[in-house]
């Protein structure tokens, strides 16, 4: 019994590890979006004064949306945000319902791991063909690269929680 | 097999899924994968699942929705929403259902910062309820109130389920937000109407306050007219072309941050609670955006949608019917649906239908005027029985006031939506003058 408790209390500390880093992971994810915010301002009040905003002001707001929407996905997972109908099964056991729960974790930790290696592909191409943006040529693969690595992480999110509502339920 | 039959099994098995518990993003990621799969091939899949993930966020009108969900998530945590409403309530607390007019006005003024309804309604439930109780207002009553002025946070330009809208249908953002305008500040007007009848039939329900005196009202209004001034560059701003709706909701979230630190309203904890809350909202609208983008995939793939129009087109059903009959049956979907998937999912192939009717408009017109009447529906999907997310956003916060009593005061005000509804349907300009006049 004394060793089943220790692994929970391991995997319990584990879990919590994840939800630090899912968490820390999506305020930089924000302090980005943020950071953005600043830019688009600059752009306006320099546009307004000048008639020229700042340089490539688009695609820095299109690279760092996409970078900043895969670093809020995992903590969304981590707290439970993803909405989902109960409706139907609102007079279901409990067991039942929280081994769908579970199912649906681990099909989520299986989409989130099928991305991360395309998308990993993807920004390989992109690394190797030099591919970059339009104004200020900034290498779109490396930003590719952090969202693949970013949906990797948000498959292991996936799977932790899985493994936690399971345990929960037995 | 034909393409409209392998759609509607696709569309079957992911409702099933549905009622499962699976969440909706990944619900329609299922679906549409298997659909585009089967359409395509596994290779072909592969290769889409390579870039469209990165590409569809990458996307500059798509950054408009974190940053307007930051710029409310900042507008709430500096305690916007009891500025307003005390500010609010000292004009017009000593009206009979004065407070509850207070509450729709403060709601209205935070719906110009704001653009989800679940936030309006959450930061009104906790700032405004104990103060109708310490009036001695009656709690069903209130908690409907402030259901419903939640709404306002959606039907108040920016709203985030009109831009999910726009990029839907491809259609401006910025003439969506002024179409929006009229029928948003209509929605206050009969609100106030409402409640103005409901404590004359009732007058124990509302008891009227001690008239304030003006010295302190100004008071009140000088706290919060730094953050209406933002409210009104931004939408103003973004009226006039002056900048972006992206730009637009920038410059709102930094004017926002600077107004909270210098009003001591936003500390670090405070910035910080605002982007978890900003990152958790973003990715649960994201991850149904990157479902319906797969699942719409397959559905283009299938012809469903030309099929659904050419057959609406050619059936000779009234144009004017058919736009009632989709309303109402959004309003039953919205009765047991997350309303964002519900536009999601039904938009692709009602779209096209409407757009192709013939109902003496320009197809644009047609596209921002149902736009309009998709955003009341959902209003109504919010608090209308048996589902109301707005009305369970009540009742978590206020726990001792039974649901169905929250619900029976909401019963009036979704009844003034229904003949506000009717209005905008029968005088489509109500949604398009302001357009036309403004572009």
């Amino acid at each position: 019994m004394s060793l089943e408790g220790t692994g929970d209390e391991v995997a319990g500390r584990a879990g919590d590890v994840i939800g630090r880093i899912a968490r820390a992971v999506a305020v930089a994810g924000g302090a980005l979006m943020l950071a953005t915010a600043v830019m688009v301002v600059v752009s306006v009040v320099s546009r307004w004064l000048f008639k020229s905003g700042v340089k490539g002001d688009f695609e820095m707001v299109q690279i760092a949306t996409a970078v900043a929407v895969f670093a809020f996905l995992p903590l969304c997972q981590w707290r439970r945000g993803n909405v989902f109908v109960d409706t139907f099964t609102l007079r279901a056991p409990a067991w039942f319902n929280r081994s769908l729960d579970t199912l649906w974790d681990l099909v989520y930790a299986g989409f989130a791991a099928l991305i991360a290696w395309r998308l990993a592909l993807g920004a390989f191409d992109a690394i190797s063909s030099r591919t970059s943006s339009m104004v200020l040529a900034l290498p779109t693969g490396w930003a590719i690269l952090a969202t693949a690595v970013m949906a990797a992480f948000l498959a292991v999110v996936a799977a932790v929680t899985a493994i936690r509502r399971y345990r929960s339920a037995s | 097999m034909s393409g409209a039959i392998v759609a509607v099994i696709g569309f079957a098995g992911m409702l099933v899924l549905l009622a499962l518990r699976m969440p909706i993003g990944l619900a329609m990621l299922t679906a549409g994968s298997i659909g585009y799969t089967w359409f395509t091939s596994l290779p072909i899949f592969m290769n889409y699942m390579k870039t469209t993930p990165y590409h569809l966020f990458a996307n500059y009108t798509f950054s408009v929705i974190p940053l307007f969900i930051l710029m409310g998530a900042l507008a709430e945590k500096s305690g916007l929403s009891t500025a307003l409403f005390r500010a609010a309530a000292a004009f017009l607390g000593h009206l009979r259902g004065g407070l509850g007019m207070a509450l729709i006005g403060a709601c209205t003024g935070f719906g110009a910062i704001c653009g989800s309804s679940v936030a309006t309604t959450a930061t009104f439930a906790r700032a405004t309820l104990p103060e109708f109780e310490r009036y001695k207002y009656d709690s069903g009553f209130a908690g409907g109130m402030v259901a419903v002025g939640g709404t306002l946070g959606i039907l108040i330009p920016p709203s985030v389920i009109l831009v999910v809208y726009a990029i839907t249908t491809e259609q401006n953002i910025a003439k969506l937000f002024m179409a929006a305008l009229i029928p948003g500040l209509l929605a206050t007007v009969f609100y106030c109407i409402v409640i103005a009848i409901m404590a004359r039939l009732n007058p124990a329900a509302a008891p009227a306050l001690e008239r304030v005196p003006w010295p302190q009202r100004m008071r009140e209004v000088v706290g919060v007219w730094p953050v209406m001034l933002i409210a009104i560059t931004v939408v103003g701003g973004i009226y006039g072309g002056v900048f972006t709706p992206t730009e637009g909701a920038g410059v709102g979230c930094v004017a926002m941050m600077v107004v909270g630190v210098v009003q001591r309203t936003l500390g670090w904890e405070e910035i910080k609670a605002s982007i978890i809350q900003t990152a958790e909202t973003s990715a649960m609208i994201f991850i149904i955006l990157l479902g319906a983008e797969v699942f719409n995939a397959f559905l283009a793939l299938s012809h469903l949608p030309d099929t659904a129009a050419q057959l609406v087109t050619q059936s000779g059903l009234p144009p004017y019917g058919v736009i009632v009959g989709l309303l109402i049956f959004y309003i039953i979907l919205g009765g047991v649906m997350d309303e964002l998937a519900m536009i999601l999912l039904t938009l692709p192939i009602f779209f096209p239908i409407v757009t192709a009717l013939d109902l003496g408009m320009p197809a644009d017109d047609i596209a921002i005027w149902f736009g309009i009447l998709v955003l009341m529906v959902v209003g109504i999907g919010l608090t209308a029985p048996p589902i109301g997310l707005n009305v369970f956003v009540v009742s978590a916060i206020a726990r001792h006031v039974p649901i169905v009593s929250i619900y029976k005061g909401v019963i009036p005000f979704v009844l003034a939506d229904v003949i506000r509804l009717a209005l905008v349907v029968a005088f489509p300009a109500l949604a398009l003058w302001l357009v036309n006049w403004l572009t």
